[in-house]
């Protein structure tokens, strides 16, 4: 077919070697009577071929979606404190989302009720001057104060802060409240909002308008 | 027979060299590993039983592609003979009897060819004539003022040595030595002719096939008319075919001394010859070889051919399987390989060693793996082959002891 008679081969030994080492290995288990089906033949693999038999093994395969939960859209802060108050550690409070959803897709937080709170509560306020302090809503996105020429100048390191939290995505839909009640010691809001001891609005209770410490906030958590 | 497609979504190829064929080619080679264990037969009888026979070549397949050449069952036996296969199987029962997991795979493979064309028409099946690109490569050669030629290809090395091999066959043909042959690859088409990417067999292919055509010989190689076909245009041997049977008084003298100098001495040209080096050196040529037509897309006949050429490799794999630990170590591996016509031994040797590390790799560390409940264990270059040739190559764990035989 060719002029010399020469013949593609450069990559001609990548073909075969998966299948000569699968078999192989299959010959070295034949005492325990395993069939090599999958690779890579990791240790671990290899390992429980020769110790267990994968076949009897109930393989709990799931996918990456998260498991059944039921939403509850609550209709005011109140009703939202109410539906909090009676289900406590089985419920879990989305607000952005960037955090929970992904654990609950990976399946390391199984709630059995998600509340929603955006955009049926109407807790949502914008940043604005008052006095020496700046109140943010629990619902401001980390673009919203990465954008914000009011905290640029006056409070820069809230800006900086929020410019180094994940990507434009992420800091589209990820809120302030949400990050710092998620409390996540890798998180990026809670050293920030440490730093100055301000008075953090927490409601998880029915005193919603109480003042917290974020440092008793968090060694709370 | 009864197929069952599986949709996934978990990633689901994972050999990074190969191009699918690692697979097809698992698949096969496991069925007969099965088709023995059910029949309680030996896998060396059945792999025989099922081979192609050399008599059988050219080989069609029930799906269309010609196997051009080959003796498989010529190089099962060798590769047995060579490894001592009723030895090995001695061995086996007495690490049994120690306790040790001996194991034994022998497989035999192909690797299709020149099938860079159907892939361009796969990828772009609007593009009815393939431009340049892909399939397409070529090589300009250039006599330099010392006498001395250089080769400026069109396809970038990536590790196959192309400067070394196209060197060596330029040598051939052009009556001179590898080392009076520099070989550069631009990677600038103003350079350098058409070629793009850099598997090997499209350098071979298309480019040794240009320079074997009779009408691209040198004249010391032809001493016949054609030998008008090379032009020296500004210092450049330049291969005209088209203009071979219009004789241009102006070029004769010139290509008469370049004939005369090459043929007195092939490895020492003179370099203060009186050549002029003034002609229109824009003046070029292409000179266009292809593959046969592929056929890619199956017709009323159902049939396809995407490929031309089809080396083949025997390997053995002997491998001990600590049963505490679950390591897999690879004791000996040996391949005995069809490799056509070897242009450099090194060369070819160099990447049959890295091909079989790859693909001992994909066998006994690569993978995306993912725990029972699905999350995905190999987010990060840390997660991967924690067993494979990147140990290896970090020195932690001896590289697999593979042993080549042509």
């Amino acid at each position: 077919m060719t002029s010399l008679g020469q013949k593609r081969r450069g990559e001609g030994a990548a073909i075969p070697s998966p299948a000569a080492i699968a078999s192989a290995v299959e010959d070295a288990l034949q005492p325990f009577g395993v069939k090599v089906c999958d690779l890579p033949l990791t240790p671990e693999a290899v390992w429980r071929l020769a110790n267990h038999n994968p076949e009897t093994e109930r393989r709990d395969f799931l996918s990456m979606i998260p498991g059944a939960f039921e939403y509850y859209a609550p209709r005011s802060l109140g009703d939202a404190v109410k539906f909090l108050s009676e289900h406590k550690d089985d419920v879990k409070i989305l607000s952005g989302g960037q955090s929970s959803l992904p654990l609950m897709k990976m399946r390391l937080s199984k709630p059995a009720f998600v509340v929603g709170h955006r955009p049926h509560c109407r807790s949502r306020q914008n940043h604005r001057k008052k006095a020496i302090a700046f109140i943010l809503g629990a619902l401001v996105t980390h673009a919203e104060i990465e954008n914000s020429a009011l905290l640029k100048s006056k409070c820069p390191p809230l800006p900086q802060t929020a410019t180094t939290i994940a990507d434009v995505q992420v800091r589209n839909r990820g809120t302030l409240g949400g990050s710092i009640a998620h409390a996540d010691p890798a998180g990026d809001w809670p050293a920030t909002v440490t730093w100055r001891s301000t008075r953090k609005s927490k409601s998880p209770g029915r005193t919603a308008s109480a003042g917290v410490k974020c440092d008793e906030f968090f060694s709370a958590c | 027979m009864i197929g069952n497609a599986v949709v996934t979504n978990k990633c689901p190829v994972i050999p990074n060299r190969g191009i699918g064929k690692p697979g097809m080619c698992y698949i096969w080679e496991r069925m007969m590993d099965r088709v023995a264990q059910e029949l309680n037969l030996s896998p060396i009888e059945v792999r025989r039983e099922n081979l192609i026979q050399p008599n059988e070549m050219p080989y069609r397949t029930i799906s269309g592609n010609v196997y051009d050449s080959g003796d498989y069952p010529g190089l099962l036996s060798t590769l047995l003979e060579k490894i001592d296969y009723d030895k090995l199987r001695e061995e086996q029962k007495q690490a049994r009897a120690e306790g040790r997991l001996m194991g034994i795979g022998i497989v035999i493979g192909v690797e299709p060819g020149g099938a860079t064309r159907a892939r361009d028409m796969a990828i772009f099946p609007e593009m009815k004539e393939p431009p340049g690109s892909g399939g397409v490569n070529g090589a300009k050669i250039k006599l330099e003022k010392n006498g001395t030629l250089s080769l400026h290809l069109g396809s970038p090395n990536c590790g196959q040595a192309h400067e070394t091999t196209t060197a060596q066959v330029a040598a051939e043909i052009l009556g001179s030595t590898p080392d009076k042959i520099s070989t550069s690859i631009p990677f600038d088409s103003d350079l350098s002719a058409w070629g793009v990417a850099a598997a090997q067999q499209r350098q071979q292919f298309s480019s040794l096939r240009h320079w074997r055509d009779p009408r691209c010989r040198h004249p010391t190689a032809r001493k016949d008319s054609q030998a008008r076909g090379v032009q020296s245009q500004s210092g450049a041997v330049r291969v005209n075919h088209r203009r071979q049977r219009r004789k241009d008084p102006r070029d004769s003298s010139e290509t008469d001394h370049l004939r005369r100098n090459l043929a007195a001495s092939p490895t020492t040209i003179n370099i203060s010859s009186p050549m002029t080096w003034n002609r229109d050196w824009r003046r070029r040529s292409t000179t266009c070889f292809l593959m046969p037509k592929p056929n890619i897309v199956p017709g009323a006949d159902r049939m396809v051919r995407a490929q031309f050429t089809f080396s083949a490799g025997a390997h053995a794999a002997i491998v001990e399987v600590d049963k505490n630990t679950g390591a897999v170590h690879v004791i000996r591996y040996l391949i005995v390989g069809d490799n056509g016509v070897v242009i450099n031994p090194d060369v070819v040797n160099g990447q049959v060693y890295g091909s079989a590390a790859h693909g001992i790799a994909v066998a006994l560390g690569e993978g995306f793996m993912y725990s029972a409940e699905g999350q995905p264990l190999t987010i990060t270059y840390l997660d991967y082959g924690k067993c494979s040739t990147a140990r290896d190559a970090a020195g932690r764990s001896d590289p697999p002891p593979v042993a080549v035989a042509l």
